[in-house]
């Protein structure tokens, strides 16, 4: 198991966030989390990374707590994207990317550092803009960028928020493309927060769906994206295409007269 | 065609930067040669360097003359203390650009040169902290400064942290300090000269002795945060980013933040406020040389000690025998300077 989530709980406030939530990621697998706004998808990443700690509960990383590891060894292991990485200062894509080589290095940038910034570059396409500067990408590229330099660490866990928000439909696709072929590839675990359910549908092997920091649903994308699961945790009312691609297709067409709680 | 194109490239650049280094450093020692020339006594380059190399060999034939005494007694030590502060102050805004992620802050911007000159004063006034020695102006400096920075830091996060609540914290901090050192100078019957010192800043206090205090803290302060640079670095992209890349940021962010106040502290207590060296400084080395602190601190310190030694020069040379407050030319390339990065501070500068 690359990546096991054990009863996390997680308090803000007094208020409970999350509430006793377990997932597992296998090598090769991406798991997408959905839920409405506010049902605490970022904020279980942010558990999961260490950003924040848990109430209760454990974070196993290839089977090591990742409470008792230092952060420059879950660096080595697990990288998280997110949205709109912004940096105070105009810098190049190359050493934006090589950046993500940080638990690695002691003082100098080996050869071998930049071998790797040179696959991950090409991995996700962006080679031809090494040594442009950020501020002159489209928000397509500069996702790619973070992904890269996310993917220079080497990680065996990769988690993505939102990676696909504010982007266009074929950038949309590019980026969860690239993500799917590395994660057969490279037999990482990705976990990945997303609004949208027919990309999420589309990409992930598993899916999990939080509501108020619960999960209500969890399994395959046709198991967990049900008329009355979206009904349930959405309040609203969809019809559901079977027979457009292997996955299923949602349509949302009326918000629930009655108010769910 | 190599197929690692990402390695050609950083090999391109980064010899591309450490010539830039380099003409900087030989420009640098032009310009420190000349400024122990250029005075209200010119004295030929020939014979200060003649000076210079009697002092360290022992077995010069060298007689001593008029020109010694003002070689060795007020230049050099005046140009020591100019390459002290500039690199302190460039170093400092350096840091503190990175580890804060706004390109507006500085030592002066952030109210800690203010702070620092506070408690300088305090201490030589009043004779707070006097039981310190010689180290009590030091102490008192850095104490402010830290005060100062601390309380910027806290009224900006009090609200959230944009760069418009951090500056304009920087603002009324800084005010409320030059506030209270002109305050002490008129109610302690100071004359208005030590005023101007204080709120201007001027070198023309510099001697062996405040060179032999402030020269071990500037360079061990320098050494110290030049080791931090990949952390530096990192920091820059936000703190759960440098986080999920190893660093520890909060933790790095207060010692950061202590050894650059330290470093400002320490040259404005024997300097006054010598305004926007470390503002200015840091961005043209990043214009020149890029985002990475392993090269950017060098280059900053670099940029700083050469624009503060010819901004010195010119303001003892131009109306001599008296000066020009130094802190009044740095002002005053600075603003327009400052003005610029407001308008554009995001546009890429290098190409």
């Amino acid at each position: 198991m690359k990546l096991a989530v054990k009863n996390i709980s997680f308090n803000y406030n007094s208020v409970r966030v999350l509430k006793n939530l377990t997932l597992n990621v296998e090598g090769g697998e991406i798991l997408s989390i959905v839920g409405p706004n506010g049902s605490g998808k970022t904020t279980l990443l942010r558990c999961i990374n260490r950003a924040i700690k848990p109430r209760e509960g454990t974070v196993l990383l290839e089977g090591k707590n990742v409470a008792k590891m230092n952060s420059m060894e879950i660096a080595k292991k697990m990288s998280t994207v997110r949205q709109s990485a912004d940096t105070a200062f105009p810098s190049t894509v190359l050493d934006m990317v090589l950046l993500g080589r940080r638990p690695y290095i002691k003082w100098s940038v080996t050869p071998k550092d930049l071998e790797i910034v040179d696959r991950v570059m090409k991995l996700v396409d962006i080679n031809h803009l090494t040594d442009r500067y950020l501020d002159e990408l489209s928000g397509g590229e500069r996702q790619k960028v973070t992904m890269a330099r996310a993917l220079a660490q080497e990680p065996k866990v990769l988690l993505l928020d939102e990676p696909t928000a504010n982007l266009d439909v074929k950038n949309q696709l590019e980026i969860l493309n690239i993500i799917k072929d590395l994660v057969k590839r490279e037999n990482m675990a990705v976990v990945i927060a997303i609004h949208d359910l027919n990309l999420a549908a589309r990409f992930s092997d598993k899916m999990v769906m939080l509501k108020d920091g619960a999960i209500v649903a969890a399994g395959s994308p046709n198991s967990v994206l049900t008329q009355s699961n979206i009904m349930k945790v959405y309040g609203v009312e969809v019809k559901i295409l079977e027979n457009i691609s292997d996955a299923p297709y949602i349509i949302p067409l009326t918000l629930s007269p009655q108010r769910v709680n | 065609m190599s197929d690692n194109s990402a390695h050609r490239l950083y090999v391109k650049v980064t010899a591309k930067k450490l010539a830039v280094v380099f003409v900087l450093l030989l420009a640098l020692i032009g310009s420190i040669v000349a400024a122990i020339c250029i005075g209200p006594v010119n004295i030929p380059p020939q014979t200060t360097i003649e000076i210079i190399f009697s002092k360290i060999s022992p077995f010069s034939s060298h007689t001593n003359t008029i020109f010694d005494t003002i070689v060795i007694d007020v230049r050099i030590p005046r140009v020591l203390m100019a390459l002290l502060a500039g690199m302190c102050l460039s170093t400092s805004g350096a840091v503190m650009q990175g580890v804060l992620r706004n390109p507006l802050a500085s030592p002066y911007i952030l109210g800690v040169a203010a702070g620092a000159a506070f408690g300088a004063a305090l201490s030589m006034i009043l004779g707070i902290g006097e039981w310190l020695g010689v180290y009590s102006v030091y102490l008192m400096a850095f104490i402010f400064a830290f005060v100062a920075i601390f309380l910027v830091y806290g009224l900006s996060k009090a609200r959230a942290t944009t760069t418009e609540t951090l500056i304009l914290a920087g603002i009324a901090v800084g005010a409320m300090f030059n506030a209270f050192v002109s305050l002490l100078m008129y109610v302690s019957g100071e004359s208005l000269r030590s005023l101007v010192f204080w709120i201007m800043g001027g070198l023309w206090t510099s001697s062996w002795g405040t060179v032999i205090i402030i020269l071990p803290v500037a360079v061990v302060g320098s050494v110290l945060l030049f080791g931090f640079s990949w952390d530096l670095n990192v920091m820059t992209l936000g703190d759960e980013a440098a986080l999920s890349l190893g660093v520890n940021v909060k933790r790095r962010k207060v010692i950061l933040l202590i050894l650059s106040t330290l470093l400002a502290a320490i040259v404005i207590s024997a300097t006054g406020i010598i305004g926007f060296i470390g503002l200015v400084a840091p961005h043209i080395a990043r214009m020149v040389i890029g985002t990475d602190y392993r090269l950017l601190l060098p280059t900053a310190s670099l940029m700083g000690m050469l624009l503060l030694l010819l901004a010195d020069t010119f303001t003892r040379t131009i109306v001599a025998p008296t000066e020009i407050p130094v802190g009044i030319i740095t002002t005053m390339i600075g603003v327009p300077f400052f003005a610029y990065l407001l308008i554009k501070s995001k546009r890429s500068f290098w190409t």
